[in-house]
């Protein structure tokens, strides 16, 4: 990629950032403004972070996931081409980095946790009360490979075939782990889990 | 075909992933099933509502974190680096450090454009060597570069003398060739962006006497540049 000379850095710096592209910000950063890169850092940062704060369910944790993330798109910011979303190689990245600290800390994909009931929801009629708060803390208690397919189909809107490329497993194992997510969801929100 | 094969099912029906005969099967089965039926209005429910979730904020100390880490890393390669413009906005987190590397912008400016300017020979197309400058900034040590910057003058005659060099340096401005124009306006934004946070920062904490070392130390930064410029 072609570096940025001294005379082009007005041009980058006098637009204003929203009318970049997350490309064209790519390729900005990968000629070593920093600007670009932070202005795609304020863009995904919030679903970044909150996609590993919902994974690992702390605070720290998440925010140090969501650095190594920001970090490895920063050295290999000059490999994207805009093939796909930025926010989908962001996701991508998060994903492995989940993986790798539950692996270190030895959680396995399919452990279960903590269950118990967690309110809000009025039985035996539909979820009428259910409220975000009670959601959160049950996608919390739900056993990790569950959950991160719940979180990349149904908070972060992705297709089975993308989660299947992700986490490298078939279509078949998405459908059926967030299937067995939303039963879980359902029966830790009735109290049954 | 049991409750249980039909609730199997449901993930796919509330995704519309199911056959049409499948579907209306399946919602044959729920108007005379009120067990399938609420499962199936939990499911849709529970999708719903985490759809609309909101998105969670890192804190602020995140993104200075992650400066700090590219920083490093660059710190550590910085022979071969590439150019890096380190124009990120500052938090108080960085307002002192960044107030320090400005001090010392302007020193290692002035050594990269020799000869000194004012000089006939002076030759104003040399590209300023930015890789020489942005190794030597990430190389500096804080703790070095405050030993260094001790306030001699106070911040009142620096101003004054400020005031002067830069309108001497606006009546300059036009005869600049661009090079000198991007050189000259790199320093100088970048030293506005750190003196405008020492300032943020003295207004919450006025007696803090390292800020107002620190805040001198920018403004002398300030003065160098204006001087080294006012003379091209």
């Amino acid at each position: 990629m072609r570096p940025l000379h001294c005379g082009e850095w007005q041009t980058v710096t006098t637009k204003t950032a929203d009318s970049f592209t997350d490309l064209e910000l790519a390729a900005q950063s990968a000629a070593g403004d920093v600007a670009a890169f932070e202005q795609l850092y304020e863009r995904h940062r919030r679903r970044v972070y909150s996609l590993c704060l919902r994974m690992v369910g702390d605070v720290t944790e998440a925010e140090d996931i969501t650095q190594e993330v920001f970090l490895q798109v920063f050295r290999k910011i000059g490999t994207f081409r805009g093939e796909a979303a930025l926010t989908t190689w962001l996701h991508r990245l998060a994903v492995n980095h989940v993986l790798m600290h539950w692996r270190k800390r030895g959680i396995r994909s399919e452990e279960t946790t903590e269950e118990g009931d967690v309110g809000g929801i009025a039985r035996p009629y539909p979820l009428s009360i259910l409220d975000r708060i009670a959601l959160e803390q049950a996608i919390q208690k739900l056993p990790p490979g569950y959950r991160l397919v719940f979180l990349l189909h149904d908070v972060e809107g992705y297709e089975h075939e993308e989660i299947a490329a992700m986490l490298g497993c078939s279509v078949g194992t998405s459908k059926s782990q967030l299937h067995k997510a939303r039963l879980k969801l359902r029966s830790l929100l009735r109290g049954e889990g | 075909m049991s409750c249980a094969k039909y609730q199997d099912r449901l993930s796919d029906y509330i995704d519309g992933a199911l056959s049409e005969q499948e579907r209306i099967e399946l919602e044959r089965h729920m108007r005379e099933c009120w067990s399938c039926w609420v499962m199936r209005e939990d499911l849709l429910y529970i999708r719903q509502l985490s759809r609309e979730l909101p998105d969670y904020e890192p804190s602020p100390q995140l993104w200075d974190r992650i400066v700090a880490a590219i920083a490093s890393e660059n710190a550590s390669r910085s022979s071969k680096a590439p150019l890096r413009m380190w124009r990120f906005r500052m938090r108080p987190a960085f307002a002192l450090a960044a107030a320090i590397l400005v001090a010392a912008l302007a020193g290692v400016l002035l050594q990269s454009r020799s000869p000194l300017p004012g000089s006939q020979n002076a030759n104003l197309s040399a590209p300023v060597q930015w890789n020489t400058l942005s190794s030597s900034l990430l190389e500096i040590q804080p703790t070095a570069l405050l030993l260094v910057h001790k306030p001699t003058i106070d911040s009142e005659i620096v101003e004054q003398r400020i005031e002067v060099l830069e309108r001497q340096v606006q009546n300059r401005r036009a005869l600049w060739d661009a090079e000198t124009e991007t050189c000259f306006r790199r320093c100088w934004e970048a030293i506005e962006r750190s003196l405008s946070h020492c300032r943020y920062e003295l207004e919450r904490d006025p007696e803090n006497a390292v800020l107002r070392e620190l805040y001198l130390a920018a403004l002398k930064a300030k003065l160098e540049l204006l001087k080294h410029f006012s003379e091209l």
